[in-house]
């Protein structure tokens, strides 16, 4: 029997067996088919087993990055990239500050957050890459592995531009050619978005951003690439099964606004994905 | 877990060994139809993710470098080019990280072992225990019981030498694999001859007598070959009684001669080769889990 929250095999203990397989009805919520009676009286040795530590034991299929920006490693920001825990962080260099100021700040919260900001030209953006040295951005996901992505950030200052999170093959300060990742203008509806080629599938949630206030987006691929359920602050609002990209992607945030009072302020970006096409 | 609508009840386990527990109440299933079983994320990961208080974890996945050189235009506290930084610590090399310990574009994240000139030293990566003189990390021992994972392809098709990665004697590496008074003298850990076999291996000596070492060896039942990952794991039990190596998730057998147990003789996670003039191999990651006081 496989544990459906987690990579953890379990072995089937001494005393009653069976099988149960559960379907996914919904977020966390599974039907159970099949049963296994445990004894009803006395004792009945259950015995867990596989790697004695499952966070190690996932490793073998799975890859994860999780990064909650509280702490900044290193800061080689004239190069323009930033270290956190996770790895390097960088923006194209044309972004970086200009006229004084910072395009990427730290974010006084208690879970730790980055600000992202215009140069007073250029609309900033902040993504995964390959090491401290120069910005190159560094791919880590592909839809062929079904991902699942988590994002939390807030839309930051009113001014009219264009924010964007989550997976893409471009620095999401403008809108990339392919990716899956959350859109959304100044108070506008937040919305799931997915790019093939430049080919665009949208998914509008009822939702709309304000300044300060954040939201937590989460994609699930499945099928290798056949659908992205979306999620947003917990609830479905859909499934996107067309221009879901084929290429490698990259986390990545930004925004379109060269104002150094506006962005936006990204709390986590995280993802889990099968280490290898299965 | 949240509680189901269907049949309830209370399940107190108690433990009564390694993994093993007595379960006392029952909660029947229903024995026909469907029963919704309703299950909470959180409480899920707090079920199955190691506990801090009982567990070591380490984990480098070499997904991306945080620092690898001085930075010329910054105060910068890594000021040793044979020093490199990712998400699990500092890593030492043999010559400067930046030629001898190369990220790959792979998904899951990868660095490539290089060697740098052959008249400096053979390739060879470790974790460190700062940034900054290369000290190696003191990081485990077989008494705690630890769990060992790495992945690794081997590079070039015509590498040659011997390659090692695993956990070897702190200070020591996996460059000389020979049982000699200028080898390794302990550590538990995969190896293999380029496009040969790959070997599991325990090695221990008498503490402390160089020249002494004995060595158990498993076939994995795989060779090596250029470009091929393959996943490697070693579950150790009993306090360093017992080590069971998996490669790609199948368990090729257990050893239980030569581990290394020495008190205060602690081991450190590298990978290193006897010998290369082309690039060695591709590590993807490496990771640790172990208890965090002795069995």
């Amino acid at each position: 029997m496989s544990n459906p929250c987690g990579e953890l095999p379990l072995t089937g203990p001494d005393g009653p067996t069976g099988v149960i397989v559960l379907r996914k009805i919904a977020d966390d919520t599974y039907e159970q088919y099949g049963s296994i009676t445990l004894s009803t009286t006395g004792v009945t040795q259950v015995t867990i087993s596989g790697t004695i530590d499952p966070g190690i034991g996932g490793i073998e299929d799975t890859v994860t990055l999780r990064e909650d920006f509280h702490s900044r490693v290193n800061l080689t920001a004239t190069d323009s990239v930033w270290c956190f825990p996770s790895g390097a962080w960088g923006m194209p260099q044309n972004a970086t500050p200009s006229g004084g100021g910072s395009p990427v700040v730290t974010v006084a919260t208690i879970c730790g957050a980055v600000g992202i900001r215009g140069n007073n030209n250029l609309g900033g953006s902040l993504s995964y890459s390959r090491d401290e040295i120069s910005f190159s951005a560094k791919t880590n996901s592909n839809v062929d592995r079904n991902p699942t992505y988590w994002v939390r950030w807030a839309q930051f200052g009113g001014g009219a531009a264009t924010r964007s999170i989550g997976w893409s093959d471009e620095p999401l300060s403008t809108d990339s050619a392919n990716g899956l990742f959350w859109r959304h203008t100044n108070g506008g509806t937040i919305t799931a978005v997915a790019k093939n080629g430049g080919a665009e599938t949208s998914l509008a949630s009822s939702t709309n951003a304000a300044s300060g206030v954040y939201h937590a987006g989460r994609m699930v691929v499945a099928g290798q690439g056949l659908a992205v359920q979306c999620l947003l602050d917990g609830a479905d609002i859909g499934t996107i099964s067309t221009n879901i990209p084929t290429v490698d992607l990259f986390p990545t945030m930004g925004s379109s606004s060269g104002s150094q009072n506006d962005g936006l302020d990204v709390d986590y970006i995280a993802m889990s994905q099968n280490r290898v096409v299965t | 877990m949240s509680q189901p609508p269907g049949p309830t009840g209370v399940i107190t386990l108690k433990k009564i060994g390694d993994m093993t527990y007595e379960q006392y109440g029952a909660i029947v299933l229903s024995t026909t139809g469907v029963t919704q079983v309703t299950m909470s994320a959180a409480v899920a990961d707090q079920l199955f993710q190691p506990n801090i208080e009982e567990q070591i974890t380490w984990i480098e996945e070499f997904g991306s470098r945080i620092q690898g050189d001085p930075h010329q235009d910054s105060q910068s506290s890594l000021h040793n080019a044979s020093l490199g930084a990712w998400p699990g610590g500092a890593w030492a090399t043999q010559g400067s990280t930046r030629v001898t310990m190369v990220p790959q574009a792979t998904l899951s994240g990868t660095v490539r072992q290089f060697l740098q000139t052959i008249s400096v030293a053979l390739p060879d990566s470790v974790l460190a225990d700062t940034e900054a003189a290369g000290t190696q990390q003191r990081l485990s021992e077989t008494n705690r019981n630890p769990t060992y994972s790495m992945r690794w392809a081997q590079t070039a098709t015509d590498s040659v030498g011997s390659f090692g990665i695993g956990w070897h004697r702190t200070g020591e590496s996996f460059t000389n694999l020979s049982l000699t008074i200028n080898g390794l003298n302990s550590g538990v850990y995969f190896r293999h001859e380029m496009n040969e076999d790959i070997l599991g291996a325990c090695r221990t000596f008498t503490p402390f007598i160089a020249g002494t070492q004995t060595e158990t060896t498993l076939s994995m039942g795989v060779s090596a070959s250029a470009g091929v990952f393959h996943a490697g794991r070693i579950v150790i039990t009993g306090g360093g009684t017992a080590a069971e190596f998996f490669m790609d998730g199948v368990s090729r057998g257990v050893i239980t001669t030569d581990i290394p147990t020495i008190p205060g003789d602690p081991l450190t996670p590298g990978f290193s080769n006897s010998n290369a003039n082309v690039p060695v191999c591709d590590v993807d990651y490496m990771a640790m889990s172990q208890r965090r006081t002795p069995v």
